[in-house]
This record gives C-alpha cells, structure tokens and sequence, in this order.
C-alpha cells in the first residue's frame, strides 16, 4: 500500500514523502520537495555583488552559508584572496549561525520525536524524570537558539540574511564593547553545548534500535568547513567513497535533472553516486568513516555544536580590533565558492560578463540528501527509509525520526529542474 | 486565541526570526496563543497536521500570518503544503481557505506583503503577493526580509491585549513603519557634514552606494536588531530597503 506523509513538519520548507509498504515494511520512497522559486534565474542581469545578499534569501534557516559561497565565488571570478581577519570574522559568523541551527535542530525539530514536550503525545521510552529534564532544556534552548542569532549580528547586522559578508571581505569593525559582548555569548554557547551532548546520551540510551535504522550507504563528501583557517578547520575538503578518502574533485560532481509531477528537487551526484553530507559526513572525514545511521546522524550534530563553540571562542580572541575590508572591484570571469555548512556541501558557481552576472548556479546539501531516485539509484534519504519495520502504519514514527535526522531544507533544496517539457536549468557546469 | 503560521513560497525565514524574538519572547507569547498549525513548529505531521489546520479554521477563533509569496502558476501547483482527503492541498488554496474565518490576517515579511523576492522577474512560479489572491480581506503587512522577530511579537502581544494597531494606506502598522530609516539614521550626522561613504565597510553616510534608507519605513534604527545590539547600517553596510514594496527590484550595490 501507499502511504503519503505531507507535510513533514519540524523541518524548513515542504516536503513530502511517499512510502510503498508492503507488511509493514518500507519497499519503496520517494522524496518530494513542493515549493519552487528559481533563483539562479531571478540572480540573472542583476549587479554581481546583489549575489551575496540575494542568495542568503534562498533560506532563512542557514543563509550565512549562501552568503560565504556566494561572496567566494566572485572572489575567485575576479582572482582576489581575503584578509585572515576578514575569513576569520566570517567564520565566526557562520559558526553562531550553525549553532544557531543546531541547537534549534537538536531540541525543536529532533527532540519530540523521542520524547513528549508541551503535553503527552507520544509513548516515550525514556523515563518521566529524564524526560522532564529534557524539557525543561528544551525550553531553554529557545534562549541559547536566538543568542547565538545574537551573536552573529554582533558581526552581521542582522540574522537571518546578514548584512557583514560582503565582496572581498567584511563591513563589520569589531570594536571591544562588541567584542565583550561577543565572548560571553559564545561561552554561555558553548556551556549549553554540553547540557545538548548529555541529553542525546539520554535518547541514545533508550533508542539504541536507530543505530541500525536510516542508512544511506555511508557514501560522504564535505567541501570543508572553516578550512580556510587551517587552525580552527572543522573539517577538510573530501570524499569518503566505499570508506575511502580521496581528495576532493568537483569535476566528479554532476546534477542530473529528474522529471517529477509535484517535486522540484534535482539529483546531484558524485561520481555519479548519491552521496550523503552533513555533520556525519564531516565526522567520517575528519576521524575515520562512521557507520551511516539516524543516532549517529544526530550526534555528530550535537558533538559538532560543541566543537564549533570551542572553535568560536578561540576565533574570538584573534579578530583584530576595529579592522576591516571590503572591496568592490570585481571583473568579468567564471567562479566558483564552495563550503561545508550546516547541512553539508553547498557549492556556487558564477558567471559574469559585461559587468553582470550572465549565469549563475547553486547545489544546496539538502539537494544532496534529498536527492530522488535518478538512473535508478535511490537518493540518500529514499535508501536510508527502505526496509525499515513500521510498528504502526497509522502513526509511522519511525519514518519521521529517521528523515528528521537528515535536518531537511527543502527551501534550499528545490532548483532548476525541468517540468512538463520546459527546460529550466541548461545544465551547465563551467569549472575551469 | 489559536495561531495558524502558513509558511508559502519563501525562506521560512520569518518563522526563524520570529522564534528569536525577545521581549516579548516566543515563549512568552506561546503561553497566551496557541499555535496550532505551523510547518516548522508542530508535532503532528501528514494528514494529522492538515487536520489540525482545518480544524483551527473551522473553530474559527484564530490569527492567520501567512509568510512568504503566493505561488499561482498551474493553479499554485508550485508550493504544495500538505495532502489530505486524497489530494494535495496548495498554499494557494490554504490562504484563501484559512482567510475566510480568520480574526485578524497578518502578512509577515516581504514576500507575503509585496512579492518580493520569491516573485521578482522572472518569476517562474507566478508568485503574488498574498492580498493579490485574497483581494477583499483586511490584512496588516508586516515587510521586513525577513521581518524582525522582535516586531512581530509585538505586534501579536498588542493584538492579543486589544490594541487598537493604526495602519498606514499600505496596511502598515504606523507604530513600527511610519518614519524612514533615514530620519533616525545614527549616521544622519554624517548625511548632514556630507561625510559620503565610498563603499561599504567605510564611515559615513552611504547614500551614495546604495543605500535606500530615505524612500524606507522601518523602524531598524531604534529596535535594532537581534538583542538589539546591532542593525546593517551600524556594521558599516547600507539599508537595502527590505521593508519596501520593491524590494530587490533595483541594485543593491551601487558604484559612486
């Protein structure tokens, strides 16, 4: 039988999700993102540097990222590199913006599907009195999720889309007002990260059946985070294909457009392999391949919000006091700016001729992730829901733990794909 | 009072500065409304989630906000939101759906007031703003992109406390958008000793790169921000005019 899951909620933007079960037992998926505004068309004749604050709007959940690939992309159209400080303060900006989301990801969206928060819904394993303590963080982590929001616009002006990353570096000039109030931000951060790491210990324990469930294939790639300050890089560049690390090469990377009635999610892949990213993947990479699984899915992301905070407050203290850089000399040319972020890998790519952008084109980690079926290969996420037993087909929980360990955006996920015949992505991929 | 928050074609970017509001925080506000439908926030999901959405409206005694664009392009086949009854349920069908029994209609953020971003040329989704598709309802507009957490909760706190909210022709709330960001402008000093910035980044006035401050109502300069400690004009960048009816119509980065 057929089962339509739509909406997933607790998750950024629409997705839905069609089960094939046979029973009980998941034989086929298929991922759908149902949302479509087609950037890479509306960034087409606009000012080149509009790119970096334009394509933050993609998604409001984790749009510093947009603006680091995006500015990194017309740094390596017109060959400039970037001070330490400027690379350092906008990785101080993306690392509040990632503990931002990961502390919000944890406690909102992931936590009530272990646990009952604000009334009874669901029969929890876990007991009452952890159950409660889990709560009562759970309240807080609103709190710490909007101070580290806080913090970012010590930096960026605003979040979400912050106004500091601009071409050839940042605006912002920290000065030591900020700057004190920066420090306690991010150890009152990096206290709570601490509180979120015992708390999954709590789930683990009492859901340890999901360190077998939600497997892609363990097939991972990062495009590096923060790997620009070799001394607080969270993660290299990389590819760990059948458990083996390679270099990154992005002419390995195609996208592959997938006709669907209602979906708007295209079919990246590496080596023409669905490939999962994330923090999981980033752990794989960093210390040795990691079984792919939906616990340890979450807590690599629990794990990573903590070392993330150590790295913020180290960064902290080497920004250099009222020091800034910008610039606006940009010439035509094509470029590319990737990044690991929250989600996993997001690659831009630009192209600018007569002095506007000519092309422009974005591969998001959420379109990696929830990739659909392509040659038939089943994306990441479809393979990860195959086989798994559903309890009760009315109340298919373990279908929602499972995606929502992937901490889907379908906002970012959904490109140019064609529909009904009309070819809106020519596919193009301009490395040089 | 129940709160139905319908995230259409956009970022869901609304939502995330909305959950960092502060006094009156999210929580604070969670404790007088109950949000009984909301893409990111609510723990049913499928047909249980689009039970609950009818359900609310039916009830009738609820607060409808509605962020992003419409989607109307094949019927609004471009942003589906949920499938109940054996069919899909678009946002286009949901907002007009939802519009009818709704106490008060907010529009938050950019898109869902004016378009903005999510139907700016060329618009392949047909997206419209969301008193383009619901012509006849009283909507107060909320622009901002996305809009501040921090001016939505107050908002929502004064409705809830039966405020009387005076809105300007636009539907604009005059508390939050009746001055423009140049009349409070801290670097209004700078405007006046023609101290011009070159580009961004630089201490001055930034008229001439760009910044659209005088033609934009927000109220950026004196609620600043999250933890209102800063806003884009105080970390040296110019004011896009995110709250205009335009917005990003037109270069944001300009050369002198």
């Amino acid at each position: 039988m057929e089962i339509i899951l739509s909406p997933i909620t607790r998750i950024s933007g629409f997705l839905t999700i069609v089960l094939e079960i046979d029973n009980n037992v998941v034989i086929d998926a298929k991922c759908k993102g149902t949302m479509f505004r087609g950037f890479e068309k509306l960034l087409i004749n606009r000012h080149p540097l509009d790119a970096i604050y334009l394509t933050q709007r993609i998604c409001g959940i984790c749009s510093s990222a947009h603006s680091i690939a995006s500015s990194r992309a017309l740094e390596d159209c017109s060959k400039i590199d970037i001070s330490f400080n400027s690379k350092l303060v906008r990785n101080i900006i993306h690392g509040f913006d990632i503990l931002q989301n990961h502390i919000r990801h944890f406690y909102l969206f992931s936590v009530p599907d272990f646990i009952n928060v604000e009334g009874e819904k669901i029969n929890s394993k876990v007991p009452k009195e952890l159950e409660n303590k889990i709560n009562e963080n759970y309240i807080k982590s609103l709190y710490y999720s909007t101070l580290a929001h806080q913090g970012l616009s010590i930096f960026g002006g605003k979040a979400p889309h912050n106004h500091g990353i601009v071409f050839g570096g940042v605006t912002s000039k920290l000065n030591l007002y900020e700057f004190s109030k920066a420090v306690e931000i991010s150890k009152e951060l990096l206290e709570f990260t601490n509180i979120m790491i015992d708390d999954y210990q709590i789930i683990e324990k009492y859901y340890d059946e999901y360190n077998k469930l939600g497997d892609t294939g363990g097939n991972y790639i990062s495009f590096g985070l923060f790997e620009d300050t070799p001394e607080f890089t969270i993660c290299k560049s990389g590819a760990l294909i059948n458990k083996e690390l390679c270099n990154l090469d992005l002419n390995n990377l195609k996208e592959y457009e997938v006709q669907d009635d209602i979906s708007f999610i295209n079919a990246p892949r590496y080596i023409d392999l669905p490939v999962e990213v994330g923090p999981l993947a980033r752990q794989s990479i960093r210390s040795g391949w990691i079984k792919s699984s939906t616990l340890n899915r979450i807590k690599a992301r629990v794990y990573e919000a903590k070392l993330i905070a150590e790295r913020l407050n180290e960064m902290l203290n080497l920004v250099t006091i009222n020091q800034n850089e910008t610039k606006t000399d940009f010439i035509d040319g094509i470029g590319v700016g990737i990044t690991d972020t929250i989600r996993g890998a997001l690659y831009h790519n630009v192209e600018i001729k007569d002095k506007k952008i000519y092309k422009y084109n974005i591969i998001t980690p959420s379109a990696f992730n929830l990739s659909p079926t392509y040659n038939n290969v089943k994306g990441p996420l479809e393979k990860a829901l195959i086989g798994t037993y559903i309890e009760d087909i009315n109340n298919p929980i373990e279908i929602i733990r499972i995606v929502h360990s992937f901490d889907p955006c379908v906002s970012c996920a959904t490109h140019l794909v064609s529909k009904n015949g009309e070819f809106l992505n020519e596919n193009y991929f301009m490395h040089r | 009072m129940e709160l139905i928050w319908l995230e259409a074609n956009g970022c869901s970017g609304n939502i995330i500065s909305f959950l960092n509001s502060q006094n009156p925080s999210f929580g604070f506000l969670k404790q007088k409304i109950n949000i009984t439908f909301s893409n990111s926030d609510m723990y049913p999901y499928g047909e249980a989630a689009m039970e609950d959405f009818f359900k609310t409206v039916e009830n009738g005694n609820y607060i409808l906000v509605v962020e992003g664009a419409i989607a109307t392009r094949e019927n609004g086949k471009y942003n589906i939101i949920g499938y109940y009854n054996n069919q899909y349920v678009t946002a286009l069908e949901a907002v007009k759906i939802a519009s009818e029994n709704a106490k008060y209609i907010i529009s938050a953020g950019t898109c869902s007031c004016f378009g903005g971003i999510s139907a700016s040329d060329p618009n392949i989704s047909e997206s419209k703003a969301l008193s383009e598709v619901i012509p006849n309802k009283m909507i107060i507009k909320m622009p901002g992109c996305p809009v501040s957490g921090n001016w939505m909760a107050s908002l929502l706190l004064s409705l809830l406390e039966n405020k009387a909210i005076e809105l300007d022709p636009l539907g604009r709330p005059i508390y939050l958008y009746g001055n423009t960001v140049h009349d409070f402008c801290e670097r209004r000093t700078f405007f006046e000793r023609n101290i011009f910035a070159k580009k961004v980044g630089d201490i001055g006035c930034y008229l001439k790169i760009g910044c659209v401050g005088p033609s934009t109502k927000a109220p950026c300069p004196y609620t600043k921000w999250n933890g209102y400690i800063k806003w884009p004009i105080g970390v040296n960048s110019q004011c896009i005019g995110c709250t205009s009816k335009d917005f990003p119509n037109y270069t944001l980065f300009k050369e002198e």
